[in-house]
């Protein structure tokens, strides 16, 4: 038997050399790797070309899309990412008093003249909060901002400062788990959305604000209880705000707590496309609620937990919508659901979900159309409210065991950035905040990890630092805007 | 760390055609060849720990040198030698791996705000101070002689291909082999690269992809999935600590192999185990023989109880007390003095009823075994009670299992109830060891939290009984369609019959080394392809 013949080393080292020269010639294997991280030549292309378009006549606050280079873009993550992108402490003087002068460019707003005017008159009313007033912030996005992430840290701060407590919005079956709040639910409940898989059983499409509601049948009940490791603020609720929609034949909800006392009300009959809401007050305690729901049939498009004044902020998660859902709502019940109270400022951080999927600059431009559509029909909803858009994050992709930038994710954040200033809302563009191309796969391999190992979404700790850069971004505009009605 | 020399990397072929150049021209002279592989394998440990290779220098001339001594003692003075070899090895371990959770436990305790800040954790440093631990032991029994060759030794303690995860090898079984010429059959070297591939597709194709896919993001956001999800998640873990940590023990050995070096199987095929002491037998081969033979046995084994059980035993009261404690109280004393009484009651039992008192002094000296083997993973109360978990696990089957009438069955349901059940056991107690354990060696050590980790093994528990069915399950399995097809594919290839994949082992060896080497083209060259852009650490690494 050949194989029992002896085999020698240099016969291994001759089965290496010959295994590793043709592996070379073959793959291009790097032997030795510096780093791997790159950035694809089409996105520094799309990048000018975008650079090029941007509409002439729209004076912006900030419009700088910075030339990219592959290497610089590499160096600059790397170097970024080298020591925390915010070292500063929210309640160090240092960031408190931050001015848009002295932000970085790639942090900064941009926007329209009317933009930035509209972005004032959110201060103004942020201002004027006293203790009978209250203000909403509504956080619409994609699953980067699941589990309250990225809100839950801007809610933090900003009640904080303004006033106001708890999760805001909570639907009543919650899938994703947040960190502001635990849910459980028992008996006949069903979730229907409008975003992800729709469930075509449900004969209307009135999910109202969050694009989602539960509806129970006999009776059903829905236990919250403040999230042990969230944030302080989201544990205290003052009032629970029970939002209804359609109830053919009425029903009761009993609403206790460890100290609140048992509440009993009546749930009116409604047809669909009722919104109806009820308020109950709680003891302002930290603790367990229980929702208890009977009747025939009763649509619940979300709980509102939170306090009688100040800032309620809330984060409206749609898993794999990509923002253009709004205008398939019920328009009615949708303009009921957001006029029913007063929306000072309205986030809307999409884009990642289509970044995939677009191959091209045409695909990207449509991409833009649809999105500015939405813009533009929600700002006839809300006309008094200020509009954020944030695009999508630096997200990777892996080729040939490269880590690489999505190629055209240049060409998208181009055209939602163009749509937004035309539209008359602001744009932040957290992928040049985070630290632009690559950062995204420097940050899935810093310790900690700031993001996943998918190289889309972040770690609760990398989504923890972006809320702190918006937090950052907004506190300078509201500084600067201080300075400037002071200096007048 | 650097990650070049990494098994899976390129770059660590290069420097073992280098080590082979220098076998070829050496292969006869065994001294100098041991020598020259001592000092490649220094090099292979600087390059991936850098300075930590003084510690590693430091802990082999101290074993050598002891042992030496050790020989030529007797009596106390040979006991105070070992004493000190022990105390070193154990202190190195301590001072890098433990000194986190002493810190961090006693401030939780005792509320101190005592903490240690920044040890870097030496990769390996658990595997050889237990290698140098066993060969001082050793000595001391008289088992094997003290090594002469200082360089002989140095290359058994820092054998590169195992140095930094194992398996843990014995004096006796290594040795031996460094005295002896080298000498490869055909089929030896075919069988080496037969392990080598095979460990890289465990690595690459299996453990990084379904860490990658679906297991890291569960477990590092477990509230954003599923009750489903998070159990296809532990599921999907259970086959990627196997493929990543059986992956790197078949490349450690198949590289061995092919330089002349025959090391033992870590792994049989643990997932077909009946019961969870059988499991152990096929898991991680050389750590439980290790703690069977270096702890368990000493401890009294399943003959009797020694100073240690007892020890154990107070120790566990005591914790008890500690952590069942309310307010200002030091200790809770009704948990201490109902506990101290039972101890009491149990020690005593077991002296008047001889045989009673054997079992009992086998039950604890099992449970101290597995805590502490849970304890060798890494400094943290999840892989304290992981341990412990398992402990109870082989308790259980000990104490009822095996006297169930199917036990022993040959009948192929009852081996597969014992399969299935034994797998679910498993995979169940790694809702702790995987919370506990942070990947990478670069954050092993400092920054744990033992909060956090708890949270994460709470929050997979929470996610599992109050949100099981959120996602129903066609959504499910589209959603994660080539991730529960690797999985399925992953076990059916784990448990096919041993005879079936003998048949494949043996048809690949007998190969000629042409065909090998296309084979070996084939597969290196699709491995590269599908492999992930950043060098994924194996797990083990961080223990």
């Amino acid at each position: 038997m050949t194989n029992n013949k002896s085999h020698e080393p240099s016969h291994t080292a001759l089965f290496l050399i010959l295994l590793i020269g043709i592996l070379y010639h073959t793959t291009l294997i790097k032997f030795f790797e510096v780093e791997e991280i790159q950035e694809s030549k089409e996105m520094v292309y799309e990048a000018e070309i975008v650079n090029q378009e941007i509409v002439p006549e729209i004076e912006p606050i900030v419009f700088s899309l910075p030339e990219v280079d592959i290497e610089i873009a590499i160096e600059t993550a790397l170097e970024r990412n080298k020591t925390p992108i915010l070292k500063t402490n929210l309640w160090r003087p240092d960031y408190d008093t931050c001015v848009v002068a002295n932000l970085a460019n790639e942090k900064k707003f941009s926007g329209s003249n009317g933009a930035k005017q509209n972005l004032w008159r959110f201060f103004e009313k942020l201002n004027g909060l006293n203790s009978d007033s209250k203000l909403h912030v509504f956080h619409f996005g994609d699953s980067q901002i699941e589990g309250d992430r990225i809100t839950g840290r801007i809610r933090s701060s900003w009640q904080k400062t303004w006033g106001g407590s708890g999760p805001g919005l909570i639907p009543a079956i919650q899938p994703v788990p947040a960190l502001a709040v635990r849910q459980q639910h028992e008996g006949d409940i069903k979730r229907f959305t409008k975003f992800g898989k729709i469930d075509t059983t449900l004969e209307h499409t009135c999910y109202g604000g969050m694009a989602t509601l539960s509806r129970i049948r006999n009776n059903g009940k829905i236990t919250v209880n403040p999230h042990p490791m969230g944030f302080r603020k989201n544990q205290v609720w003052h009032q629970a705000e029970v939002l209804i929609g359609a109830a053919p034949l009425g029903g009761s909800l009993t609403v206790s707590g460890e100290f609140t006392d048992s509440i009993a009300i009546d749930i009116a009959p409604s047809s669909k496309g009722n919104h109806s809401s009820i308020l109950v007050e709680l003891a302002g305690k930290k603790e367990e609620l229980i929702f208890s729901f009977e009747g025939h049939e009763i649509e619940i498009t979300g709980i509102r937990l939170g306090s009688e004044n100040g800032l309620a902020i809330h984060n409206i998660p749609m898993r794999s919508s990509s923002g253009t859902v709004f205008k398939s709502l019920n328009k009615e019940h949708f303009k009921k659901y957001l006029q029913n109270w007063d929306v000072g400022l309205v986030i809307l951080q999409f884009g990642g979900n289509t970044v995939p999927y677009v191959n091209d600059e045409a695909a990207a431009k449509s991409y833009g159309k649809r999105f500015r559509t939405q813009l533009k029909y929600l700002k006839t909803i809300l006309p008094e409210s200020t509009f954020l858009v944030i695009g999508p994050s630096d997200m990777g992709i892996t080729s040939d065991s490269t880590a690489l930038t999505y190629p055209m994710l240049g060409a998208i954040r181009a055209e939602m950035k163009k749509v937004t200033i035309l539209e008359e809302a602001l744009y932040w563009d957290v992928f040049e905040a985070m630290g632009g191309a690559g950062t995204m796969a420097v940050w899935a391999k810093s310790t900690p990890k700031l993001a996943s190992s998918d190289l889309v979404h972040f770690t609760p700790k990398g989504a923890k630092m972006i809320g702190e850069l918006l937090d950052q971004s907004l506190r300078a505009e509201y500084r600067s805007w201080e300075q400037a009605i002071a200096g007048e | 760390m650097s990650t070049d020399l990494l098994f899976t990397r390129p770059a660590f072929y290069i420097f073992l055609l280098t080590v082979m150049v220098g076998l070829s021209m050496l292969k006869n002279k065994a001294a100098m060849r041991n020598a020259f592989l001592f000092a490649a394998s220094l090099f292979f440990y600087w390059k991936t720990s850098a300075a930590f290779v003084f510690l590693l220098l430091f802990s082999t001339v101290a074993d050598w040198g002891i042992a030496a001594v050790m020989d030529r003692s007797e009596n106390l003075q040979r006991k105070l030698w070992l004493t000190l070899s022990v105390l070193i090895n154990l202190g190195l371990l301590g001072f890098f791996k433990y000194a986190y959770f002493f810190a961090d436990s006693s401030a939780m305790l005792f509320d101190s705000s005592f903490r240690v800040e920044s040890i870097l954790l030496p990769v390996g440093i658990s595997f050889y101070t237990f290698q140098t631990l066993s060969y001082s032991i050793d000595v001391y029994r008289r088992k094997v002689a003290p090594v002469k060759s200082f360089f002989d030794f140095g290359c058994y303690v820092t054998f590169f291909p195992q140095l930094v995860a194992g398996p843990i090898v014995r004096a006796k079984d290594f040795i031996p082999q460094l005295q002896s010429k080298y000498d490869l059959s055909r089929k030896e070297f075919n069988l080496g690269v037969w392990w080598i591939l095979t460990g890289l597709i465990k690595k690459i194709v299996i453990a990084d992809y379904l860490a990658m896919n679906l297991v890291d993001r569960v477990f590092a956001n477990p509230l954003s999935y599923s009750g489903m999800e998070v159990l296809l998640g532990l599921y999907g873990y259970s086959l990627q600590v196997y493929a990543d940590f059986s992956g790197y023990s078949d490349i450690a050995i198949g590289v061995a192999l092919i330089m002349g070096f025959r090391l033992a199987e870590n792994f049989r095929s643990p997932y077909k185990a009946r019961n969870v002491g059988e499991f152990w037998g096929r898991w991680h081969i050389s750590l439980s023989t290790w703690l069977r033979d270096y702890l368990y046995i000493p401890m009294g084994g399943s003959r009797s109880s020694s100073i240690f059980s007892v020890i154990f035993s107070i120790g566990m009261v005591l914790f008890a007390g500690l952590m069942f404690r309310e307010g200002e109280e030091v200790m809770n004393l009704g948990v201490l003095f109902l506990g101290g009484g039972a101890l009491m009651m149990m020690y005593a039992s077991g002296v008047m009823y001889t045989k009673w008192g054997v079992k009992l002094a086998t039950y604890i000296n099992i449970l101290a075994t597995m805590i502490i083997g849970g304890l060798w993973h890494g400094a943290s109360w999840n892989f304290l009670l992981w341990g412990a978990l398992n402990g109870m696990g082989l308790l259980v089957y000990k104490i009822i299992g095996r006297h169930l009438p199917w036990a022993k069955s040959e009948n192929f349901l009852a081996k597969a109830w014992g399969v299935i059940l034994t797998f679910n056991f498993i995979t169940f107690t790694r809702i702790w060891f995987r919370s506990g354990s942070s990947i990478g060696w670069d954050t092993a050590a400092g920054d744990h939290n033992i909060l956090t980790e708890w949270f994460t093994a709470n929050d997979l528990l929470y996610q599992i009984t109050n949100h099981l069915y959120d996602i129903p399950p066609l959504d499910l399995l589209q959603g994660h369609l080539m991730v529960i097809s690797l999985m399925t594919v992953g076990y059916i290839l784990h448990l096919m019959p041993t005879k079936i994949t003998s048949k494949v082992i043996n048809g690949f060896t007998s190969l000629h080394i042409t065909v090998v080497f296309c084979i070996t083209i084939i597969v290196t060259t699709v491995l590269w392809k599908v492999g992930a852009a950043a060098p994924a650490p194996f797990i083990y690494f961080q223990f």
